[in-house]
């Protein structure tokens, strides 16, 4: 599948379920330099968080993106809300360009488009209450004025997220709250404008192993009963496994493999997907220790890897690995893969 | 879980004190440090001076009274501290009411009273026509009072009279004091020809004029001398008239006799006999009122420019921090001498310009708190929902940065209070408000140390210090409180 050059373009392969199609994203942040390294000259180094991406998603669905910490995943979770202005590339929500809307067009189209980030203890301010919170969304979108008009919806919001009775919680404050009920918060601050589609940026990272469960089936029930599409971002195979109904591999800001999550999990196409796969630890003790795990680090994403990115560390490179980047391509039906050995 | 229930149960029971929380908990964390209590009394003790300021003297600085005492007059108290004021007077006030003379002698004179509209009672005498032999019509009138003090310095007094007389009369009057031992003291006279009106003439110990018509020299110290010894003193009042064509009146409104006091008041008096108790506790509103909004304005300014370079970064930041450092870089001091040299003194200058030259703190440390605050999450989901960067400011930055900002302003309310001190120390201050700066200075200026008028030194010096220190107490515990930990992780 060739790289779709232009807006237009990208919207003329647009099919009905799909809500969100990013083309060919790119985000790179530049490094500082110091007087004399600028006054060197040469190309400004950049950290390529980003480096072209594309994939759909479909309406209703998760979509699961995973990657080791620093692949830029969380990058291009924020690109996608215009958190992050990207250098190039298109995200097509609902048909529209939102790197072309004007702002106030940008802000309307926010109410449909939300985040839940991963560290709850972060994304609360700790000088609010959760009723002001929650509300905050409808009071920034104008859909209630200061008060206490939005009581109801923040309520409603609450019992969504399964904080019942929702009076207990709605006048605490974030630190009177535990970590798995922040998060709640923060997925009922998402829901509370009735968005089509949260990107969920590692939500469960940072809790503890017995609340991961409630907040991933939180989701699950969301994207059934009200037909919310996520993106799920997370460095976590095994989660995304349990909820997703289909993966994207990125490894240094490239998507190496996306397709069904049981095409992902069964016949993983990519070295680096079985890598990961190989990771998952396995509650059986008769498969004691891990399997052909990675080799090495994750290269400096300032300076990636000629040709594959992945070809310092795959266990099946060849020559050609090191001069030509494989191109992600449909192997089998919805199944992609940039490897040219798969 | 059931841990957690129980802690929700507690939580929903202390629900409605839910909004003061903050405040308690600051305050039981506050209360246990000494330090913050003692600046904490120490600064209720000011306000509450500052407040009762007409209460607690009956003078007030910002009018002109001067003379309540002798210059550099020692408070009362030193009496009982110092053996040379063992025995000094403090200041003795006597009005003499026309029917206060006593009448020692009369020729052909007679004495009497009347109304004179707004004068009050006043004497009347009345002088018969001189004879061709000469040999004119004379009063004289005594007033007895007690001094049982040492030496004082000054004396003063006032004579307000009238005459009316044909115009070839000539009227004398003249003053002496008498002492216990019967030697007279001639302090003061005068001579009318024909008719005057209404007429107050003042007679001061320290006058040439009364120091020559006693045969002094001009370093001779007329009260010394004539109040030497303690007992009954009498002020003797001569009058006389030749009027060879018809009846000569002489008209004696109320007069006033003051022996001024070496001892005065709480804090004694200053160089024109000032009471400087009055100065030191009206002091106190001005500076506070000044090191407040000075802090005040200067931190609120200071917030401001720090959130705003914080948050949008960028050549905004650049500009405004680049400002930050010029005003940083130039010599406070020295600038706002010349500033407040051509503004005018006035203490709303005053106030302007030391908070236009102290917000530079306060902007590098909210600055910074922005910068770390800007990145976290919760800016992000507002961003998120739409929010402007105007919002996000108000809204998620500022009540972030507000510990920082509360302590940094109390700890900038002694810095504003010196400044002023220091202007006003150095006679740039607002000559018409009493200030604790334009009273070191006026002790500086008018021999307080030459003389060693501690009480006149000591307090103002004392009481800016010492507001200086309850400040930075309250500043310091604040900080301790507020600023190291957030409260966002119980």
């Amino acid at each position: 599948m060739g790289v779709v050059a232009t807006g237009e373009q990208a919207a003329g392969a647009w099919t009905g379920d799909v809500v969100l199609r990013v083309v060919d994203l790119v985000k790179h942040f530049p490094i500082r330099r110091g007087l004399i390294q600028s006054l060197r000259g040469g190309p400004v180094p950049a950290v390529r968080a980003v480096d072209g991406i594309s994939f759909d998603v479909r309406k209703g669905e998760i979509f699961g993106v995973v990657g080791e910490s620093g692949c830029g995943k969380t990058t291009m979770g924020r690109t996608i809300l215009r958190l992050i202005e990207p250098q190039s590339g298109h995200i097509l929500f609902e048909g529209r360009d939102l790197l072309a809307l004007p702002s106030n067009e940008m802000k309307r189209l926010r109410r449909k488009m939300q985040i839940v980030f991963q560290d709850p203890y972060e994304s609360m301010n700790p000088r609010l209450d959760v009723y002001r919170i929650i509300s905050e969304p409808l009071r920034i979108q104008g859909v209630v004025k200061d008060g206490h008009e939005a009581v109801d919806l923040v309520s409603q919001a609450l019992v969504d997220v399964e904080m019942t009775p929702p009076e207990e919680y709605i006048y605490r404050y974030p630190h009177e709250l535990s970590g798995g009920q922040r998060q709640r918060i923060a997925v009922a601050r998402a829901l509370v404008l009735n968005p089509d589609f949260i990107v969920a940026d590692e939500p469960v990272s940072m809790l503890d192993v017995s609340i991961r469960g409630e907040i991933l089936n939180l989701m699950l029930r969301l994207a059934k009963e009200k037909g919310v599409t996520f993106v799920y971002i997370t460095h976590d195979l095994a989660t995304a496994r349990h909820i997703c109904d289909r993966i994207g591999v990125m490894y240094l800001g490239k998507m190496v493999e996306e397709g069904n999550t049981e095409d992902i999990v069964k016949f993983p196409l990519h070295p680096y997907t079985r890598a990961l796969l190989n990771a998952v630890l396995i509650p059986d003790p008769s498969k004691r220790g891990l399997q052909s795990v990675m080799a090495g680090e994750v290269p400096n994403p300032v300076n990636p890897p000629s040709g594959c990115r992945l070809h310092p560390r795959c266990p099946v490179m060849k020559d050609i690995c090191r001069e030509k980047e494989p191109e992600i391509i449909e192997r089998e039906r919805g199944h992609k893969v940039a490897c040219h050995f798969a | 879980m059931s841990g957690e229930t129980v802690a929700a149960q507690a939580a929903v029971q202390s629900a409605p004190r839910r909004k003061r929380s903050g405040i308690a908990d600051f305050w039981a964390q506050y209360r246990r440090r000494p330090y913050g209590l003692v600046g904490l009394v120490m600064l209720a003790l000011y306000i509450a001076v500052a407040l009762a300021a007409p209460l607690l003297t009956p003078y007030d600085p910002r009018k002109t009274e001067f003379f309540l005492a002798d210059r550099l007059a020692a408070p009362i108290w030193a009496r009982f501290v110092i053996p040379r004021f063992r025995n000094a007077p403090p200041t003795s006030r006597y009005t003499i009411h026309p029917d206060q003379w006593k009448v020692e002698r009369q020729e052909r004179a007679s004495l009497s009273f009347e109304e004179a509209g707004d004068r009050g009672e006043t004497a009347v005498i009345r002088f018969e026509p001189s004879s061709e032999g000469g040999g004119g019509a004379r009063s004289e009138l005594s007033w007895r009072v007690h001094y049982g003090f040492n030496p004082p310095n000054t004396f003063e007094g006032k004579v307000t009279y009238r005459v009316e007389a044909p115009p070839d009369a000539m009227t004398q009057l003249s003053l002496a004091i008498v002492d216990p031992e019967g030697k007279e003291y001639d302090i003061w006279g005068t001579a009318v020809y024909g008719e005057q009106d209404w007429t107050t003439a003042g007679l001061d110990s320290r006058d040439l004029q009364m120091k020559t018509r006693l045969n002094m020299t001009i370093f001779d110290d007329p009260a010394k001398v004539i109040f030497a010894t303690k007992g009954d003193y009498r002020l003797v009042l001569k009058a006389s008239s030749e009027s060879p064509s018809a009846e000569a009146r002489l008209f004696l409104a109320p007069a006033k006799f003051n022996i001024l006091g070496i001892l005065h008041g709480l804090l004694g008096a200053d160089h024109m006999g000032s009471d400087l108790w009055a100065q030191l506790v009206y002091g106190a509103r001005i500076s506070l009122i000044i090191g407040i909004s000075a802090a005040v304005i200067g931190v609120a300014l200071g917030t401001t420019i720090g959130i705003i370079s914080g948050f949008l970064g960028g050549p905004v930041d650049e500009f405004l921090m680049r400002v930050a450092d010029v005003f940083l870089s130039v010599p406070t001091l020295p600038v706002l001498i010349i500033l407040s040299a051509f503004l005018g003194k006035n203490m709303w200058n005053i106030v302007l310009l030391v908070a236009a030259f102290s917000w530079m703190g306060s902007s590098r440390v909210v600055r910074s708190q922005t910068l770390s605050l800007k990145e976290r999450a919760f800016v992000e989901a507002a961003k998120a929902a739409g929010a402007s960067d105007a919002y996000i400011m108000v809204v998620h930055i500022l009540p972030n940065v507000l510990p920082l900002v509360v302590a940094n302003m109390v700890l900038m309310m002694p810095v504003a209070i010196l400044y002023e001190a220091s202007l006003s120390f150095l006679g740039l201050g607002d000559p018409r408000i009493p200030t604790w700066g334009r009273m070191l200075q006026n002790a500086r200026a008018f021999g307080a140390f030459t003389e060693l008028a501690w009480w006149w030194l000591v307090p103002p010096g004392l009481a800016i210090t010492l507001l200086s220190l309850s400040f930075t107490f309250i500043g310091n515990t604040v900080n301790e409180v507020l600023n190291p930990r957030y409260r966002e992780r119980s």
